[in-house]
C-alpha cells in the first residue's frame, strides 16, 4: 500500500446541491493526481449537515472516502478534526460550495515539492468570487516585496483553502470561532500564527480557486457581527517580528 | 437605405433623394470610421430625434451648418484657419483627413497656435490595441486650466515622476505632461487608474480620443457601468483575458456551474490594500512606537478652546501623576487641531492621529487603526473624552476591546433635539456601550445620578468629577477704562449711567434659548443687555433671534470673548443664563469667579452650583415672568446679590478647584 501523499478534504454544512459542482472538481483533481501515480485520500467532514447535504455527499463518496459526521457548528473545529484523522503528507481543504481548478492539487503538490520547504503554505494566486459578487482577489506571496507585516495586522492576506504539509495543520490548529464574544476570522488568525512561527505563505502562479459568495457566507456573518481577529504577537509594535523599526 | 429615406423626409422626390445620396456617398463611406456617432448624438439631439445617422447627416448638412463630426475636429475652426481649404472643396473634414494622409497636414497644424493637431499612430494605437492601419487623430488644444487643476488634484504626482523619470528631467508639470503627452504613451496618472485599461474597455472614449483620466474624473466615475481599473487590477484582468491557464480554469469552472459567470457586471480586482492610507498609518504608528508601551491612553476629539479638550488636559495630568508621564499617551482622534499644547504635561506624548489619517472618512478604517494602536502600544486602559471616532469604535467593538483593555468614558450633558428628545453620547451611544466600561466619569453629580439610575450602576462604576475652574486662567481687569477712546466704549459708559446692565453669554444655539433672552429684553427696555457668544451649530431660528436682538436699542451683541474678564468693562449688574438643558456650564463657573450675581434656570447640573444661597434659580427654563421677578429682586437688593455672588465664588473654590478635580481623576485611575 503506497504512502498517502495528499489528503483532500471537503468541509460541508448545509450546502445541499451547491456541492454537486464542488464534488465534480474535487474528484477530477483527485483523479488527476492519482493518474500521476500518487496516493490520495478523500475525506468529507459533514458538520451538522442537513439531510440534502448528507445525501449529496453520501452519493458522491467512493469506497475509500473517509466521512466524518460532526456536531461542532464550527468550521475551525471541523477542520481540526479532519487534520487529526488525515493520513496524507499534504492536506488541502475545499469548502463545499467552492470549486477547485481541475489541476489545483496536482500543481500545488508539484510546487510544494519543488519548494522543498516543510513550512510552506501554498495558496492559489486568485480567489475568483462569483454568484453574489464579481470580484477577483489577488493573493500575495509572503516573499514578495508587496507583503507587509503592518498590513497583515489590519487586513487578511490569504484564506485557509491552501495546500500544505499535514504537520503544519497539526502544529497550528484553527482557533474556535466565538462570534458571541466578538472573535472570528479564524483563517486570518491561522495565517498570523503560522507566519509568526516561521511558516511561509507562498502563492502558486496562475492558479485560481472559485469561491461562491452567498449572503450567508461565514465571512459575511463575521463581518455583520462586527467581529475582530484575536490578538497575537504580531499586533504588538514591539514584537520581535519587527526586528527594527524599518 | 430605409434609414436614409426616413432622414430625407417623405416630401422629397425619389429623384432628388437619389441625387443627394449619390453626391455624398463617397464622403459617407470615407468618413464612416471617423465620425463619432456617440459624440454626434450627445451634441446634436435633434439628429437623434429625427432618427438620422450621424455620418450621413454630417455629410449632407452638418458640415454646412458648422457642426462637428467628433470631439477632436472643429469644422468652424478648420474652415476659418486652414490655409488650403476653400468652401468649394466641399466637406472640410474629408479635406482635413486627406491632407493628413498626404502629409500636408503639418502646414495646417502650424497655421495657428491654438489649433494644433497631432496624428498619433504609434504608442497610442499600441496602447489601445487598435488596428495599426487605422490612424487616430487627436486634437491637442493647449491644456485647459481647469482640466490641469482637476487632474493635478487627483493624480499622484510623486508616483508619476518616479515612474516616468523623463518627465522629472523635462521639468514639465506632471498634470500638464499627462494631459498633453502621457496618456498617449499609455502612462498612468496614479497607481489607482490605468489609462490603457480605460481606453481599451470604453470604446466611446477611445474612439473620440478623449483623455481617459479627464473623462473618468468628469464623467466616468459617476457612470457605474464604465470599466475602470487600477494598475494592478488592469494587469490581472488582462491576464484573465490572455493567459491560457487562467482562461482554461475559468472555462472549466463555468462548465461545472454556470453561476461562475455571474453576476454579469464588470469584474473588479481586489486584494490587500497595498496602497492604502491605512497601511501607511499603521506602518507609521508602529515605527514611531516600536519598543515603547503606554499603559493609559486618553482619546480626545481635538485640542481647541473647548471644555472637553481642557478636560483632556486634566486627565493627562492626572494620568501622568498616577501612571507616569512616559506611560501616558494622548491621542487626537477627530480633528488635527492642537491649539493648546500647554494644557498637557510636557513629558506626555501627544499623537495627532487625525493628522496621520488625513482626509480618511470616519468609519471602520479609522476605528481599525485606533484598535491597532491600542494593541500596538500594549495599552492597559483607555479613556475616551468626547471623541466621536472613539465612540464609534466602542460602539462597534466595545465587547472585544473590553476583554483586552479597561475602557472608560467621560460624559458631558446630553443634547435635546427639536422634538425635545434627549440625544447624544450619554443617551444612545452609552445605551449601546454601557457594559463595556470600567468607569463612567460624569461632569456633574446630576448626570452621574442619571446614569446610575438608568443602568442600575453604582459608585464603583459611575463617578462625578466636577468640572474645575482655574482662577489663574481668568484675567481680572480693574473695570471699565473710561479713558479708552473707542466709540463703543463711550456709548457703553454713557448707557451705564442710565440703565442696569444684564450680561448674557453662551453659544448662539437653540439649547441656550435666546428666544427667552429676546423676550425679556423686549419687555424691559429699562435694562441694558450685553450679549457675548457666537453660533456653533447651524440653526436658522436662532440666527433670526440674534438678528432681532442686534436691532434692539437696549441690546449690544458682542462676539465671543477671549477671556471672561473682558466682560467686566461693561460693569454688569448680573449674569442671566437661559439654557434649556445643561450639565454644569463652564460659563457659570467663570462668571462665579468674577463675583457677578447669577440668575439661571434649574436645568441639569445648574442647581449644583446655583442655589438659594449662591444666586437666583428659576424653576422653568422659559418662564419669562419668573426670570423678570428674579432679576428685579436682585437689582433691588444689591447687597444680597453681592453676598450670594461671594458665596458662589467660595463654593466654586471649594468644590471646583483643579486640585479637587485631579484627586477625583486619580482615584478613578488608581482603581483600575
Amino acid at each position: 500500500m503506497p504512502k498517502t501523499e495528499v489528503t483532500a478534504i471537503i468541509t460541508a454544512h448545509k450546502e445541499g446541491r451547491l456541492s454537486v459542482p464542488t464534488l465534480k472538481s474535487f474528484w477530477e483533481n483527485i483523479d488527476l493526481l492519482q493518474s500521476q501515480g500518487l496516493s490520495v485520500e478523500s475525506m468529507f467532514v459533514l458538520d451538522r449537515p442537513n439531510d440534502l447535504t448528507l445525501s449529496v455527499f453520501e452519493q458522491s463518496a467512493r469506497d475509500n472516502t473517509v466521512i466524518l459526521k460532526t456536531d461542532f457548528g464550527d468550521q475551525g473545529k471541523a477542520r481540526n478534526l479532519a487534520v487529526k484523522k488525515a493520513k496524507g503528507k499534504y492536506i488541502s481543504f475545499l469548502d463545499a460550495d467552492d470549486l477547485w481548478s481541475p489541476d489545483w492539487l496536482s500543481r500545488a503538490h508539484a510546487f510544494s515539492e519543488t519548494l522543498n520547504d516543510e513550512t510552506a503554505i501554498v495558496h492559489p494566486e486568485f480567489n475568483y468570487f462569483f454568484e453574489g459578487q464579481a470580484t477577483t482577489y489577488r493573493h500575495i506571496d509572503q516573499l514578495s516585496p508587496e507583503f507587509s507585516l503592518d498590513l497583515l495586522r489590519i487586513s487578511n492576506y490569504w484564506d485557509a483553502l491552501c495546500f500544505c504539509r499535514r504537520s503544519v495543520f497539526q502544529k497550528y490548529t484553527f482557533c474556535d470561532r466565538d462570534i458571541d464574544a466578538g472573535w472570528a476570522y479564524e483563517d486570518w488568525h491561522w495565517n498570523i500564527i503560522t507566519m509568526e512561527n516561521g511558516c511561509t505563505h507562498r502563492v502558486l502562479p496562475d492558479s485560481v480557486l472559485f469561491k461562491r459568495r452567498r449572503q450567508q457566507s461565514q465571512t459575511m456573518v463575521a463581518s455583520k457581527s462586527k467581529a475582530k481577529v484575536r490578538n497575537s504577537d504580531l499586533f504588538n509594535y514591539s514584537s520581535r517580528l519587527y526586528s527594527e523599526p524599518s | 437605405m430605409v434609414q436614409w429615406r426616413r432622414y430625407l423626409g417623405g416630401n422629397q422626390t425619389q429623384r432628388a433623394e437619389s441625387d443627394l445620396l449619390i453626391a455624398v456617398q463617397e464622403d459617407v463611406d470615407f468618413l464612416r470610421k471617423y465620425v463619432d456617432p456617440l459624440f454626434y448624438a450627445e451634441k446634436y439631439p435633434d439628429v437623434v430625434a429625427a432618427g438620422q445617422e450621424a455620418v450621413l447627416h454630417y455629410c449632407l448638412y452638418g458640415w454646412k451648418e458648422m457642426r462637428d463630426p467628433c470631439a477632436y475636429f472643429s469644422t468652424r475652426e478648420y474652415v476659418a484657419n486652414s490655409a488650403s481649404y476653400e468652401p468649394e472643396l466641399g466637406n472640410p473634414f474629408v479635406h482635413y483627413l486627406k491632407e493628413l494622409e498626404r502629409g500636408d497636414i503639418k502646414k495646417v497644424d502650424r497655421s495657428t497656435e491654438e489649433w494644433q493637431r497631432f496624428a498619433i499612430t504609434g504608442s497610442f494605437i499600441d496602447a489601445v490595441g487598435e488596428n495599426a492601419d487605422q490612424s487616430i487623430f487627436v486634437k491637442m488644444n493647449p491644456a485647459q486650466k481647469e482640466d490641469i487643476l482637476l487632474v493635478a488634484e487627483n493624480m499622484d504626482s510623486e508616483f508619476y515622476l518616479t515612474e516616468y523619470p523623463e518627465v522629472a528631467d523635462s521639468g514639465v508639470d506632471p498634470a500638464v505632461h499627462y494631459l498633453m503627452f502621457g496618456w498617449l504613451k499609455g502612462y498612468d496618472p496614479s497607481p489607482a487608474f490605468s489609462s490603457r485599461y480605460y481606453l481599451e474597455n470604453n470604446k466611446d472614449v477611445r474612439r473620440a480620443a478623449i483623455n481617459p483620466y479627464l473623462h473618468y474624473l468628469k464623467h466616468g466615475k459617476k457612470q457605474n457601468w464604465r470599466k475602470v481599473a487600477d494598475r494592478i487590477g488592469a494587469e490581472v484582468l488582462q491576464r484573465f483575458d490572455r493567459n491560457e491557464t487562467l482562461k482554461a480554469a475559468v472555462d472549466y469552472a463555468i462548465s461545472l456551474d454556470p453561476m461562475v459567470a455571474l453576476p454579469s457586471v464588470n469584474r473588479r480586482v481586489t486584494g490587500p490594500p497595498l496602497l492604502s492610507t491605512s497601511l501607511a498609518v499603521a506602518s507609521e504608528m508602529r515605527k514611531r512606537f516600536h519598543g515603547r508601551s503606554f499603559e493609559h491612553i486618553v482619546l480626545l476629539p481635538h485640542v481647541r478652546m473647548s471644555g472637553a479638550s481642557k478636560i483632556g488636559g486634566h486627565f493627562a495630568h492626572a494620568s501622568a501623576d498616577v501612571i507616569g508621564p512616559e506611560k501616558t499617551l494622548v491621542v487626537l482622534c477627530d480633528l488635527p487641531v492642537l491649539e493648546h499644547p500647554e494644557w498637557f504635561p510636557e513629558n506626555v506624548e501627544v499623537l495627532n492621529f487625525a493628522e496621520l489619517v488625513g482626509d480618511m472618512k470616519d468609519g471602520p478604517e479609522k476605528g481599525a487603526l485606533l484598535y491597532d494602536l491600542f494593541r500596538g502600544v500594549n495599552a492597559k486602559s483607555i479613556t475616551n473624552v468626547n471623541s466621536g471616532v472613539a465612540w464609534a469604535l466602542f460602539r462597534n467593538f466595545g465587547r472585544q476591546l473590553s476583554q483586552d483593555f479597561a475602557l472608560n468614558c467621560y460624559l458631558f450633558c446630553w443634547e435635546e433635539n427639536k422634538q425635545n428628545a434627549r440625544v447624544g453620547y450619554p443617551i444612545q451611544w452609552l445605551h449601546d456601550t454601557v457594559s463595556c466600561f470600567s468607569k463612567i466619569v460624569c461632569d456633574s453629580a446630576f448626570l452621574a445620578d442619571h446614569v446610575k439610575d438608568r443602568f442600575a450602576l453604582d459608585d464603583s462604576v459611575v463617578v462625578a468629577a466636577l468640572t474645575p475652574i482655574d482662577p489663574a486662567l481668568i484675567d481680572h481687569p480693574s473695570g471699565l477704562d473710561v479713558g479708552e477712546t473707542t466709540e463703543a466704549n463711550d456709548q457703553i459708559a454713557m448707557r451705564k449711567d442710565a440703565r442696569k446692565t444684564i450680561l448674557w453669554s453662551g453659544r448662539f444655539d437653540r439649547q441656550k434659548r435666546m428666544d427667552v433672552l429676546l423676550e425679556i429684553a423686549e419687555r424691559n427696555p429699562q435694562w441694558q443687555f450685553v450679549v457675548y457668544g457666537k453660533p456653533v451649530l447651524k440653526d436658522k431660528d436662532t440666527d433670526e433671534i440674534v438678528e432681532t436682538l442686534t436691532e434692539k436699542t437696549n441690546v449690544s451683541v458682542m462676539g465671543a470673548y477671549q477671556n471672561v474678564g473682558e466682560v467686566l468693562k461693561h460693569q454688569p449688574d448680573l449674569f442671566l443664563y437661559t439654557s434649556q438643558y445643561d450639565g454644569i456650564p463652564t460659563v457659570l463657573l467663570e462668571i462665579g469667579e468674577l463675583e457677578i450675581p447669577v440668575v439661571a434656570p434649574d436645568v441639569g447640573g445648574v442647581k449644583e452650583v446655583i442655589t438659594a444661597d449662591t444666586g437666583w434659580l428659576v424653576d422653568v427654563c422659559d418662564d419669562i415672568d419668573a426670570y423678570e421677578a428674579a432679576i428685579q429682586e436682585m437689582l433691588q437688593n444689591p447687597e444680597l446679590a453681592r453676598i450670594k455672588a461671594i458665596k458662589f465664588k467660595e463654593l466654586l473654590r471649594s468644590n471646583h478647584s483643579v486640585e479637587t478635580y485631579l484627586d477625583t481623576l486619580k482615584i478613578v485611575l488608581r482603581s483600575e
